[in-house]
């Protein structure tokens, strides 16, 4: 079954992938519609990013996270590189968890 | 010669080993910064009956939050477990349908084999090359260089969590995954028809948290695309 599970949800997703890059430039997209589209994009990694707080990171204490996601939010949002801005909200995420153990 | 193509003659032309150094080095801190996510992922593959089928959606699947998905739903049942999938990969149709645009002088061969290797952090950073406006040559070099190491990078690196199982049972690795979309999420944010986005999709997100798997993920992209297109405007030009 979890052959089957890969190969039917790969298909699936590489249609997704290829059909409105086959279609779509085919079509005269309103610019309304083209910024909402791009957004779109912007709104799925935010989605994903509250899901991921909400469901497996948050079985713990959530401040440290929180501390580490804001951090490498606006480190990228600064210009920084994607592996300092990980390993900046790595740091933090460290440093948050030693201040909570020594408040305890 | 087509306009475009002409257009890009006129511009000047990097070595075609730049784009693909480019490439290079604009995946290779995404293929660092997931590596703990793509060992959660193996670790996952590594508890299935199968570890051999599991790892295959590495490449099959090719986007993280929807492979760890699926292997978790595998005891739910097949249908399930795809269908979940399936909802959380929507989102890819909003990258290409962004990519269309920027794509839409490339060859048929390129799109075919590009659309396998469409995920998000290509999406981001195949936008940002974009918008510099290199030449579709330039564009093709830069993509597969990118998504090539980025894909070979993260298939080892799940494999190498299917090896290592339950050894990483002892490490905190949940939080890499929110760390890794914030970093990819926080240049957006420099836009403020992005952060509306941002914030719309967020909130759905947080509404729709005991919804079925991938189903508050396509209503925040719609809130998301709504809300960035409302705080747009009628009147304002495309940037």
């Amino acid at each position: 079954m979890t052959w089957a599970a890969m190969l039917l949800t790969g298909a699936g997703s590489y249609l997704f992938r290829v059909l409105p890059l086959l279609v779509l430039p085919r079509v005269a997209l309103p610019p309304r519609v083209y910024h909402a589209v791009r957004h779109a994009g912007v709104a799925a990694i935010a989605a994903l990013l509250v899901s991921s707080l909400t469901g497996g990171a948050a079985s713990g204490d959530l401040g440290p996270t929180l501390v580490a996601v804001a951090t490498a939010s606006v480190v990228a949002a600064r210009g920084a590189a994607m592996l300092r801005a990980v390993s900046l909200a790595g740091l933090s995420y460290v440093a948050m968890l030693v201040v909570s153990v020594m408040v305890r | 010669m087509s306009a475009v193509e002409a257009a890009d003659v006129r511009r000047p032309q990097p070595r075609s080993a730049d784009d693909v150094r480019a490439g290079i080095t604009a995946m290779v801190p995404f293929v660092v910064g997931y590596a703990p996510f793509a060992l959660v992922i193996g670790t996952a593959a590594a508890r299935t009956d199968d570890p051999l089928a599991a790892w295959s959606g590495s490449w099959l699947i090719f986007a993280g939050s929807a492979h760890l998905a699926v292997l978790r739903a595998l005891d739910a049942g097949l249908l399930v477990a795809v269908a979940g999938g399936l909802l959380i990969n929507a989102r890819l149709l909003a990258y290409s349908a962004s990519l269309a645009q920027r794509w839409r002088h490339q060859p048929r061969w390129f799109l075919l084999l590009g659309a396998a290797l469409v995920v998000d952090p290509t999406w981001v950073a195949a936008e940002r090359h974009a918008a510099e406006s290199p030449s579709n040559a330039a564009q093709r070099r830069f993509f597969l260089a990118a998504s090539g190491v980025l894909a070979v990078g993260w298939s080892t690196l799940i494999a190498v969590g299917v090896i290592v199982g339950g050894r990483l049972d002892a490490i905190d690795l949940e939080i890499v995954a929110p760390v890794c979309l914030a970093a990819l999420l926080g240049p957006a944010l420099r836009e403020a028809s992005a952060r509306m986005a941002a914030a719309a999709a967020g909130a759905v997100a947080i509404l729709g948290g005991r919804w079925p798997p991938g189903s508050a993920l396509l209503l925040a992209i719609v809130a998301g695309a709504v809300a960035a297109t409302a705080r747009r405007g009628p009147t304002e030009d495309e940037s």
